[in-house]
């Protein structure tokens, strides 16, 4: 870890918005794009480059982005509000009162997709936390990159739109569940007891923050009504990041502490006011997020063919599974075959999420999770995120294609 | 006429209205305050986007639609849309106005949405008039307050507030 210079800072923000405007000018998602161009500005690409002479000598700070403690914690600060923001957009009542369809359609995605990614693992002949890692990776679709696709190809108003939204408000609550479980046992590093112990620990802090969010909500409210903006924010921005921060200290998946906080908030009857308020920061630091995450990437990896292979493969046997899995979602809605192809289509996009679980493995002991499954994720996100969004853009020639094999034929 | 009414979450509401011949409006109300409104004829499989509208066009849109928005605009009132909520109104208090030869307190303006902020009596403008202002004739009330609440104060300046309370009643 290096310091950063106010300099460098600059030039992390005018890469990423860079990233960004390429991105839009493309009609891809900016997540890939900001993965790439912290590839690129890492030491392992512009670094080496750089010491081949590349770089201009007369610069007195080095011709590369390090992975200095700000960028860090700016990405640290991106899970916690990308997480803050699923909880805050996380109803109970709406989960209620659609729970029969989100339920059965989210229990389908998550009994098909989980289980292959953590066979796959067991098949690379990973240790079961490595492939329960994997099973996560594949299972959680980019709740980000497929609502923008959404709403950029007008499907908002098509029928699909509430299954496809309501199966990623499920793996949302799944993947809260699964990241307290993960995080406790991979950071708790050690065997069945410490993780058990670990556990324990985890299940109590949140279910205290599941209670404060229950019954927090009063004091909440009194909290963020305040008649300024900037003291709503500042407090909304306090609470979050210091319970969040609280409980890494316990080893606990700060993604999941911001996520309960968020819920904590969302029935405060402020989630409008917070989400305009906020949503500049979450831009920000997401962002900073997906670059760091590229930055901490060595794309020498890449160059490994058990490597490549094993992204390959993952593509190849989750992208299918997903198709299923959404197909059935729709089917479960009561959609005819063409749409419900299409719930299957934009659930294909991995993102964020699976990256925020690369992020858990990357703090784990064994080789196999602190540099194979980060960076076969951030293969996979790339590969996914691109194809996902490409799919969705073709799904009516695809589904010409497809057409004639439909088998129940509505 | 049913409505259909969707969840989006992280997106917003989705509502179907039928409309003849089986075709379908859908109304897409994204969190952000934007408005879509799509169009499914009963031949297509997918709805077509007829247009989108920002949150204030969209709230004008549904009051003409209604049929109540040429009421808001009259002759003898000028107004200016400072956002959606307030607007700054210049209404006259006619002499056969109930507000004549009252104070503000006594009015009862105090009670209503809309705030006088100033009055103009002929040449003279009193700023920030103080509650115990007598209200004459021929005032004019500077008034700032959403448009139910200058609908009401217009009423009662212009002298037709007891003939809108009963219209309301019935």
């Amino acid at each position: 870890m290096a310091e950063t210079t106010l300099f460098e800072l600059g030039v992390v923000f005018a890469v990423i918005a860079f990233g960004g405007a390429v991105a839009n000018r493309t009609g891809q998602s900016v997540v890939p794009f900001y993965l790439v161009v912290g590839i690129l500005a890492s030491e392992h690409v512009l670094g080496r480059l750089g010491s081949l002479g590349v770089g201009d000598a007369a610069l007195s700070v080095h011709p590369y982005v390090t992975e200095s403690e700000f960028v860090a914690l700016g990405a640290e600060l991106g899970v916690v509000f990308l997480l803050f923001f699923l909880g805050l957009e996380f109803s109970v009542d709406r989960l209620a009162a659609h729970g029969d369809d989100i339920g059965k359609a989210g229990l389908v995605d998550l009994g098909i997709n989980f289980p292959i990614g953590v066979a796959l693992g067991l098949l690379f002949g990973w240790r079961p936390i490595e492939a329960v890692l994997l099973g996560g990776i594949v299972y959680i679709s980019s709740s980000a990159v497929t609502t923008k696709s959404l709403l950029d190809l007008g499907w908002i108003a098509n029928d699909e739109s509430g299954p496809l939204l309501g199966t990623l408000v499920f793996e949302d609550l799944a993947i809260a569940v699964y990241l307290a479980i993960v995080s406790a046992v991979v950071l708790g590093g050690g065997g069945v007891a410490a993780a058990a112990t670990e556990i324990v620990l985890a299940v109590a802090f949140l279910g205290a923050l599941v209670g404060l969010a229950h019954f927090g909500t009063g004091l909440f409210r009194r909290l963020l009504a305040v008649d300024s903006r900037e003291l709503t924010v500042l407090r909304a921005v306090a609470i979050t990041v210091s319970i969040a921060g609280f409980a890494v200290t316990i080893d606990v998946s700060e993604a999941v502490a911001a996520f309960f906080v968020g819920m904590g908030f969302s029935s405060t009857g402020h989630v409008h006011e917070l989400e305009e308020l906020l949503s500049p920061l979450r831009d920000v630091f997401a962002a900073v997020f997906f670059f760091w995450i590229g930055l901490t990437t060595n794309p020498w990896l890449f160059a490994d063919p058990a490597i490549v292979g094993a992204i390959a493969v993952t593509v190849l046997a989750t992208t299918p599974a997903k198709l299923v899995s959404g197909f059935l979602g729709g089917r479960i809605y009561d959609l005819d075959d063409r749409h419900s192809f299409r719930v299957g289509v934009g659930m294909v996009t991995r993102g964020e999420f699976s990256l925020i679980i690369a992020t858990i493995a990357q703090a784990g002991a064994t080789p196999v999770l602190a540099e194979t499954i980060p960076a076969i994720a951030v293969g996979y996100v790339l590969v996914t995120s691109v194809l996902g969004t490409a799919l969705m853009q073709y799904s009516d020639p695809l589904w010409s294609i497809v057409e004639p094999y439909s088998v129940t034929g509505r | 006429m049913v409505v259909y009414e969707t969840d989006l979450p992280r997106v917003g509401k989705k509502f179907d209205l039928d409309l003849d011949r089986n075709a379908k409006l859908v109304v897409v109300v994204h969190n952000t305050g934007k408005r879509e409104l799509f169009l499914q004829e009963p031949s297509e499989c997918d709805p077509k986007k007829l247009f989108e509208a920002s949150e204030e066009t969209a709230n004008q849109l549904g009051t003409i639609m209604e049929g109540t928005y040429f009421q808001s605009v009259r002759d003898e009132t000028i107004s200016t849309v400072l956002d959606r909520d307030a607007l700054l109104e210049w209404v006259r208090v006619a002499e056969t106005s109930a507000l004549v030869d009252e104070t503000i307190v006594e009015s009862g303006l105090l009670e209503t949405d809309a705030s006088i902020i100033a009055i103009q009596r002929g040449s003279e403008t009193i700023q920030n008039p103080d509650p115990e202002t007598t209200l004459r004739g021929g005032d004019t009330l500077v008034a700032i307050g959403d448009r139910r609440s200058h609908a009401a104060l217009e009423a009662i300046a212009s002298g037709e507030a007891a003939d809108r309370s009963d219209r309301e009643e019935s």
